[in-house]
């Protein structure tokens, strides 16, 4: 029993005790109904009620303990007390308490970022059961308005979390020879805050579409969650702003921690020009997160308030049923929303960059080509990135003579775009390929990624995308940024890293099933879906014209291949984290410091923190695959190549 | 390896080449830099809807909130990162009965802005739905008492340990960190009064 407090589950008891007694407050304490000029006293419960759960869930994983310690001045923790909270000797039960091992952390992410995908992967099928034949047969038309926005808003929300969160965390501290990250409670808190805004976000189709108001309770703006919209939309709108908001504060959390990280923690030796690229797409990544977000962050602010207290952000009209006085505008929030919307794309596929090429390097055998060229590219789509996001609102009417330089910017960001795509051209130009499931992903991001990016092109241009703009031509280039970018850098990432993870090798043979699986589903549908947008299928609708029903046949049946390849995926993540082949420490012979140190990786990582005197992609020489580097156990070493 | 790193005051839990002090300095420094700018985008916020106003930004018979309240308010805020300065410079110089006076002094103003402040709001002479400004305003104060709660926290937490002698001239690192974020609460108020008040708003 004492095992349990504190502990998640104890936080999800408290959790739900504070949902509660809050949501009840409004209502049962102060027992007002919604008068037509006060506040919107529903939601006001609502949003009382998420307040309690995060507080309870906070105070039953002892959140508190340290923050209240510190204020009372007690005595500093000593090294002991550190692992005890880093999950010394607490078996199993660490992943299941609020512990500050960056590797512990990494794993909670991987099962709820994996987690989230089949959730919103769930969304996606209903979507196509939907778009399989024409006529809105499957759902009422505001359900499926409500499934496509979750589907949009939880992939986002997984994709952003899929490499900064697992891999940010498990990898990039052992990659620059750290110990943990900079501040370990802020990373325990971290995941701790994503889990509560998860579970309010989810509440979204149980309000709005179960318990409040059946179908137009729930959400019918998409995922961009356009400040005019969202005012007026169901109540499924409310946890969902709720929810996101606290994942937004999470992220930036996390951002923060993982530069502050990447700049004052690194090994001796660790200079700048020896980050493996990995750390690199991870930082760039961190970055954008840390200024983007707060646009976002103060996007959905201003929904709540308006939607609760009847302020004046984003409701334009007056007279008739408007609500408030009006003077809102529904242009900022578009603004808002894309300046965090654009940069958060190249935060989901940045690090997928990076790893990427860190795992060209390793099957290619060969040392990377043109360091500085592949840095120059990551950092010039981070900087650059904040200087399109209007492209989306070409067709808005706002402001239509600027288009011209947010054309331009846009097209400019393919120069360091296709930086990258020299450095991976060139690295694996007369290499010794090693076709490994891990690097067929990553070659498959290759052509993948490139086509979401041309297309990208083909829409950045003013005239087409007045045409295309409010089609599944859009779709379509979106899905092949982010699954053909992040989703494939993801999948190359878990079967690089997944024996350093967990200690066992997932299966070849599945991972292949998975491989082409997932290819052929995935290109077939989407080329199809470009195939739509042309002919002029609208997107954003549950029906559409008959014209169009043999390829949305086609799309439908192919998303549900790509959707049993992913089934394989997490059947194989399954059987082979239980039972799987046991891993060695390198299994791929490679060079960056995580292979160097022992699996499973020992608490502090490092016996000795590891002098680093040469680059992680000196390959050339022969390979001494699965040998322990004595750095990491026997703690006899000096000088070890990272 | 347990090694203790002395300047930080800590035992030093993580690693053996680490900086601890510039760690949380910068750590900080992000983190007031991430606050920073989402502060600026309500700030644009209330740029846009003043700059593109309609009717609605503010509605004829609108009111301004009490100026002179307004103006102490903020000059106790900046008043309170004053002293939380002379505190820093003081302990900087070795002096503990500096430190600890002027602590004390700077969280006893923080509470006295922030419980003025919050009864400020409950008798504006607008409400949410009064409008752009009136909601901006609110929005924006509202902001602000958050960054006062999380302040008033740190403050009676670093005043605690300045009375109990944790900080001396080699270990300052948490109060410079913490003096990050008091400063930037500090200076907070002050950009929303030259904002929202000092620019009258129904030019
Ligand atoms: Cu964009």
């Amino acid at each position: 029993m004492r095992k349990l407090v504190p502990s998640y589950f104890a936080g999800a008891v408290l959790g739900a005790i504070g949902f509660f007694l809050g949501s009840q407050y409004v209502t049962h304490f102060i027992g007002a109904g919604n008068a037509p000029d006060g506040p919107n006293f529903d939601q006001q419960g609502l949003v009382i009620g998420f307040i309690g759960l995060l507080f309870g869930w906070l105070l039953g994983i002892g959140a508190f303990k340290y923050p209240f310690s510190w204020l009372l001045a007690m005595k500093d923790p000593d090294h002991e007390e550190e692992m005890r909270l880093a999950g010394k000797d607490a078996g199993v039960m660490r992943y299941f308490r609020f512990t500050t091992d960056h590797k512990v952390v990494g794993i909670q992410y991987l099962v709820v970022t994996m987690l989230m995908l089949a959730l919103g992967g769930l969304g996606a099928m209903l979507i196509r059961t939907e778009l399989i034949t024409p006529g809105a047969k499957a759902f009422p038309t505001g359900t499926y308005n409500t499934i496509v926005s979750m589907h949009g808003m939880l992939m986002i929300l997984t994709t952003i979390s899929f490499f900064i969160g697992p891999f940010g965390n498990f990898v990039v501290p052992i990659m620059i020879g750290a110990r943990d990250m900079a501040f370990p409670r802020l990373n325990a808190l971290s995941f701790a805050l994503l889990f509560p805004g998860l579970v309010i976000f989810m509440m979204t189709p149980i309000f709005g579409l179960i318990i409040m108001n059946g179908d137009g309770g729930g959400v019918q703006t998409g995922w961009t969650v356009y400040g005019t919209l969202a005012d007026q939309t169901g109540i499924g709108m409310t946890p969902l702003a709720a929810g996101v908001l606290l994942i937004g504060a999470s992220s930036i959390m996390g951002a923060v921690n993982l530069v502050t990280t990447v700049i004052t923690m690194r090994a001796p030796g660790m200079t700048w020009t020896r980050l493996p690229m990995t750390v690199w797409g991870i930082f760039g990544a961190a970055l954008l997160a840390a200024i983007g977000t707060g646009a976002f962050s103060a996007d959905l602010l201003l929904i709540l308030l308006d939607r609760i207290y009847k302020t004046s952000f984003f409701y334009v009209a007056t007279g008739g049923n408007a609500v408030g006085a009006g003077g809102g505008s529904s242009w900022l929030s578009q603004n808002l929303f894309w300046f965090f919307g654009h940069p958060e794309v190249y935060l989901i596929v940045l690090p997928a960059f990076g790893i990427v090429i860190d795992i060209l390097v390793v099957f290619g055998r060969k040392p990377l080509f043109g360091y500085k060229m592949a840095v120059l590219g990551i950092m010039g789509v981070v900087v650059l990135s904040f200087l399109v996001w209007a492209h989306h609102e070409f067709v808005s009417g706002w402001a239509p003579e600027i288009r011209p330089f947010y054309m331009a910017t846009t097209e400019m960001i393919s120069i360091p775009t296709g930086l990258v795509f020299l450095v991976v051209l060139g690295t694996l130009w007369r290499g010794r390929l090693w076709m490994t499931t891990a690097m067929l992903f990553a070659m498959s991001f290759i052509w993948n990624f490139l086509i979401g990016g041309l297309t990208g092109v083909f829409l950045s241009d003013v005239p087409a995308d007045v045409q295309l703009h409010g089609g599944m031509f859009v779709t379509a280039h979106f899905h092949y940024t982010i699954v053909g970018g992040a989703l494939m850098g993801f999948f190359a990432a878990v079967y690089f890293w997944f024996p350093k993870m967990t200690g066992r090798m997932l299966d070849e043979r599945l991972g292949k099933i998975h491989f082409w699986g997932t290819q052929i589903g995935f290109n077939v549908a989407f080329l199809a879906m470009f195939y739509v947008g042309l002919q002029g299928m609208p997107r954003r609708v549950a029906d559409y014209a008959p014209i169009f029903a043999p390829a949305n046949f086609v799309i439908s049946i192919f998303a549900f291949i790509l959707a049993a390849s992913i089934l394989v995926f997490f059947y194989n993540v399954i059987a082979s984290w239980v039972a799987g082949e046991k891993a060695v420490a390198n299994p791929w012979g490679a060079k960056s410091l995580e292979w160097l140190v022992p699996t499973p990786v020992p608490l502090e990582n490092f016996e000795e923190i590891p002098v680093v005197a040469s680059g992680p992609y000196d390959y050339g020489e022969p390979v001494d695959s699965g040998k322990p580097i004595p750095a990491a156990g026997g703690g006899s070493a000096g000088q070890v190549a990272g | 390896m347990a090694t203790s790193i002395p300047a930080s005051g800590h035992a030093a839990p993580h690693g053996d080449s680490v900086d601890h002090d510039l760690k949380l300095r910068r750590g900080m420094l992000f983190y007031v830099l991430t606050d920073v700018i989402f502060v600026i985008f309500l700030l644009t916020t209330y740029v846009w809807l003043r700059a593109f106003h309609g009717d609605g930004w503010f509605p004829q018979g609108t009111k301004l909130p009490d100026q002179q309240t307004v103006y102490i308010l903020t000059g106790l805020c900046v008043l309170s990162g004053i002293f939380y300065f002379i505190g820093f410079m003081g302990i900087r110089n070795g002096s503990q009965a500096t430190l600890t006076i002027c602590m004390a002094v700077a969280t006893v103003l923080a509470i006295a802005a922030l419980s003025g402040q919050i009864r400020f709001m409950g008798h504006l002479p607008f409400t949410t739905g009064d409008g752009s400004y009136a909601s901006t305003y609110i929005m924006l104060s509202g902001y602000h008492i958050y960054h006062m709660l999380l302040g008033t926290f740190l403050g009676i937490g670093v005043t605690n340990r300045a009375l109990r002698g944790r900080y001396s001239s080699d270990r300052t690192s948490g109060l410079s960190a913490i003096g990050y974020y008091w400063y930037w609460m500090a200076l907070t108020p002050v950009l929303v009064t030259l904002m929202m008040l000092v620019l009258p708003p129904n030019s």
